[in-house]
């Protein structure tokens, strides 16, 4: 009797997140293709260039900053600068992006209390204000000041996807990944008890996944994400950059999917305690979905001495 | 209840203790680390006859290790190779004009996918060669009967299995280390090695930080595996850490910045060590972002210090109009540092026409260190036999040009509540009765040559107090800015771990400190007291005077790293009542 119960239960929680999966012909293509829109304010702005890029790692430049990569000249809205120093950033196909704090150096400008504040540039006028504060179980405390660390726009769904580590230690893993509806300016659904930094949706397996790499570990895992937005099981360890690069020790700090279904991930030293610009050492790796075994297969590139 | 019952109890409470906190716990065991400070190369003979080869090649048109090749196919590759244009562009650095020392590691008939267009696949060879000073892998294909090279890939920071002969010059370098011996009890065979020579064990370490090619060679006893790690373009053993064995082998990756962050966190981080050294007594701890601090300090019982700690580290570059970093130094992980503990402190004698006695040192590195825009920080506490004591800070460059002024910020607290400080001025002591601060510069004048302050302690002893002003070792004066507040141990005012206090680039007395003196300005006349002390420490980067410097060199065919120390911080001497 008990085994029925135990079966028909299985059944009745396949049939709700089998009904919300997305179909695996409606997910190859998930992730492959950019969508970031050109913000309007940029037409405006002196660097009004096809080479202009939002950046938050220009050296000596404070918070976010608008790069002409040709000419190295620089461009900030006064808004810019306001809440310290930043880190990851996403724009969405409207042109919004959304930017992440992440302390530099030190702490000055960037108190561990305000690191889970998630920023949005608007697209039309430029202006950047804080647009959700994430929500988090334990003050940050002296052995972490991060928050924010992994930022990913999902084209496929429009959502913002965000980690953080905020009032982690090196005892618990207390980080969460949250789905925002960036229109509603909800969190949808979240994922406790992850420390993550890199973070991409694909669905290159037939799946929907979020992939996103763990800050304490060089390990890269992958949730499903379901067509209510909603997270569906348990992570799954896809690779590693275990023992790869100089270092081999390197922690994900961004993915990305190129059309051809090949995962990018750059890959840095992390280890919770704050680095100077200077020092971010960042590893390209690059992984093959090789579907005969279902596994993501490193190769390595050679490079060109000179 | 019986004493069963109790036991199972209180493991059933001490579960919900540990569990009652919301989040993975990733609590590890307790480490057994040993780590080898000594930078000089292995004793072992094989590292002898090494050293007497490279020497024998670095200087020569042809600095590379050959291999022993089986056969004259081999062996006409081994030349194509090594002496191809392509090759020889990897020999040397072209600034530095001196050469590299590479390697040829292995050498084997190329298989299809090495030369996918060639026709007959008999006479093509892939050669490996290895260089130790650029951490470069060069791959090529030669083709000995045409007797030409192929192709050539190149892999920066990448490098190859290791062949037969470094498995067992890793092996060797092991077992001739002290550190594996007081590990085992005994002197281990090589073939205990059982790891070394497999492929397995070569895939399992890296040296993070110093990036050069490591291997592990690991010794099993019992349940347990020591892993000493061996770093083979220095020759020498980085350090040995136990592991227990399972039934599949050692479940984790030992590695030389994961041993070196073990030991750090596991036993100095946040965790107190008692020193008791002659007639001193202390404790010290690395902190997160204040440094290492000495706390509890006592002579003869008496006690002299609470604490003593490097809050900040700022540094301003002139030719940019306010650039610079504040840093703060601490634990390797897991705290608010920029530049890092990669060692434990060391107790080090002092023994000197000067004095004699004891310095409590710890250095902190960031990761590129001696690379331009990186740093290295020192902390050096310095105990004389004579009751003396200087609380020594330092810079060993390189940051990021010649133009840098350093402005460590130290905080010291003394013992005892009734204190007394004064300056020397216009041939007299006067005493400050109110928090202030004050720069030392050339219109100073010294009580006895050097001291330009006394503090006097509740408990009868006095300190004359010495600033750098070039009568120490690597000090060419402090110019300092000395700050006394009164010491609120209830106001968070640096007795807990204090994020950074102050920007990088003031060049005036607001490096921080002055925050801490009250508006009005506090009575501190027989107050518990707290000084800071900001050095101004100007780098120099010019041939021959170097000082707060740090530079690359080469040295049989690898960088290296030669240093100039600044290192400023008053010394107090004993006023003799």
């Amino acid at each position: 009797m008990l085994k029925k119960t135990l079966i028909l239960a299985g059944l009745s929680i396949c049939i709700a997140s089998c009904d919300s999966k997305i179909k695996k012909k409606d997910a190859w293509g998930i992730g492959l293709t950019p969508c970031a829109a050109r913000p309007s304010y940029v037409a405006n702005s002196p660097l009004n260039t096809p080479t202009a890029a939002l950046s938050t790692s220009e050296k000596r430049i404070k918070g976010l900053v608008m790069v002409d990569i040709k000419t190295g000249k620089t461009w900030q809205h006064e808004s810019w600068t306001r809440f310290g120093s930043m880190g990851p950033i996403c724009t969405d196909k409207l042109g919004n992006t959304f930017v992440g704090p992440v302390p530099v150096i030190n702490i000055l400008e960037n108190k561990p209390e305000k690191q889970n504040i998630l920023y949005k540039v608007d697209g039309r006028t430029g202006v950047m204000k804080p647009f959700i504060e994430l929500p988090y179980e334990s003050l940050p405390g002296d052995e972490n000041p991060y928050g924010i660390l992994g930022l990913h726009y999902d084209c496929h769904a429009n959502l913002v996807i965000v980690s953080s580590v905020l009032g982690s230690d090196r005892i618990n893993e207390r980080g969460t990944i949250f789905i925002v509806d960036p229109e509603k300016e909800v969190i949808i659904d979240q994922l406790d008890n992850y420390d993550a930094m890199g973070l991409s949706i694909c669905g290159v397996n037939g799946e929907k996944r979020l992939y996103f790499g763990s800050s304490r570990t060089s390990d890269i895992y992958s949730i499903e994400v379901s067509k209510n937005h909603t997270f569906i099981g348990e992570p799954r360890i896809e690779c590693s950059l275990d023992m790869l690069g100089p270092r081999g020790d390197d922690k994900a700090r961004k993915i990305g999917f190129k059309q051809d279904g090949t995962m990018v991930v750059k890959g840095i030293s992390f280890d919770y305690n704050l680095t100077a610009p200077t020092e971010k050492l960042e590893t390209n790796f690059v992984f093959i979905y090789d579907r005969s075994i279902k596994k993501w297969v490193n190769q390595v590139i050679p490079i060109v001495f000179n | 209840m019986n004493f069963k019952y109790f036991i199972q109890l209180f493991i059933l409470s001490f579960f919900f203790f540990s569990c009652s906190e919301k989040g993975k716990d990733t609590k590890k065991e307790n480490v057994i680390v040993a780590l080898n400070n000594d930078t000089s190369v292995s004793s072992a003979p094989m590292v002898k006859a090494r050293l007497s080869e490279i020497k024998r090649v670095i200087n020569s048109n042809l600095p590379v290790l050959q291999f022993v090749c089986k056969d004259s196919n081999e062996s006409i590759a081994q030349k194509i190779v090594i002496n191809s244009p392509e090759a020889r562009s990897t020999y040397s650095d072209k600034e530095l004009n001196m050469n590299f020392i590479s390697e040829v590691f292995s050498i084997s008939k190329a298989l299809p996918s090495d030369a996918p267009s060639a026709k007959n696949l008999e006479s093509i060879y892939k050669v490996v060669l290895y260089n130790y000073g650029l951490n470069l892998t060069s791959i090529a294909v030669a083709d000995v009967q045409n007797k030409t090279l192929v192709k050539i890939n190149y892999y920066r920071l990448m490098q190859p299995d290791l062949n037969q002969k470094l498995s067992i010059l890793a092996t060797q370098i092991a077992i001739h280390s002290k550190e594996v011996r007081n590990e085992l009890g005994y002197k281990p065979g090589e073939e205990e090695a059982i790891m070394s020579a497999t492929k397995t064990a070569l895939n399992l370490t890296k040296c993070e930080r110093s990036l050069h090619l490591c291997a592990a060679p690991t010794f099993v006893k019992g349940e347990k595996a020591l892993w000493a790690i061996v770093d083979l373009t220095e020759m020498r053993l980085v350090g040995v850490r136990w592991t227990n064995v399972g039934n599949s082998g050692p479940s984790e990756r030992v590695s030389e910045k994961s041993m070196r962050n073990e030991k750090v966190m596991e036993c100095n981080c946040r965790k107190k060590t008692h020193l008791k050294k002659g007639d001193w007594e202390m404790d010290y701890v690395l902190t997160g972002s204040d440094g290492l601090e000495v706390t509890d300090v006592k002579f003869r019982s008496k006690p002299v210090l609470l604490s003593a700690k490097l809050v900040d580290f700022h540094v301003i570059y002139s030719n940019t109009d306010g650039f610079g970093y504040s840093d703060a130094v601490g634990c390797p992980q897991f705290s608010a540092a920029a530049v890092t503990a990669v060692n434990e402190a060391e107790v080090i004698p002092i023994n000197t026409s000067t004095g004699k006695g004891f310095s409590l040192q710890q250095t902190f590195l960031s990761e590129q260190w001696p690379k331009p825009c990186n740093y290295s920080y020192v902390q050096n506490f310095e105990f004389f036999d004579d009751g003396s004591f200087r609380v020594a800070v330092g810079s060993l460059g390189r940051g990021c040009g010649n133009d840098g002024t350093y402005r460590p910020v130290t905080r010291i607290v003394f013992a005892d509540q009734n204190q007394e400080f004064s300056q020397y001025k216009d041939n007299n002591w006067t005493t400050w009765n109110q928090e202030q601060w004050n720069l030392q510069n050339d219109l100073s004048t010294y009580f006895n040559k050097n001291a330009l302050y006394r503090i006097k302690l509740g408990n009868g002893s006095a300190y004359d107090v010495e600033p750098g002003n070039g009568q120490f070792e690597n000090n060419r004066g402090d110019f300092a800015y000395t700050y006394i507040t009164k010491h609120h141990p209830e106001l968070g005012e640096g007795d807990a771990d204090l994020p950074t206090i102050g920007p990088c680039c003031n060049t005036n007395f607001e490096q921080g400190p002055e925050k801490f003196i009250n508006n009005p300005a506090e009575n501190i006349k027989n107050k518990p007291l707290v000084m800071w002390y900001v050095s101004q420490l100007k780098n120099d980067g010019r041939k021959g005077s170097e000082y707060c410097w740090a530079e690359s060199y080469l040295e049989n065919g690898i960088y290296k790293t030669r240093v100039f120390p600044c290192l400023s911080g008053p010394k107090f001497i004993p006023v003799k009542q």
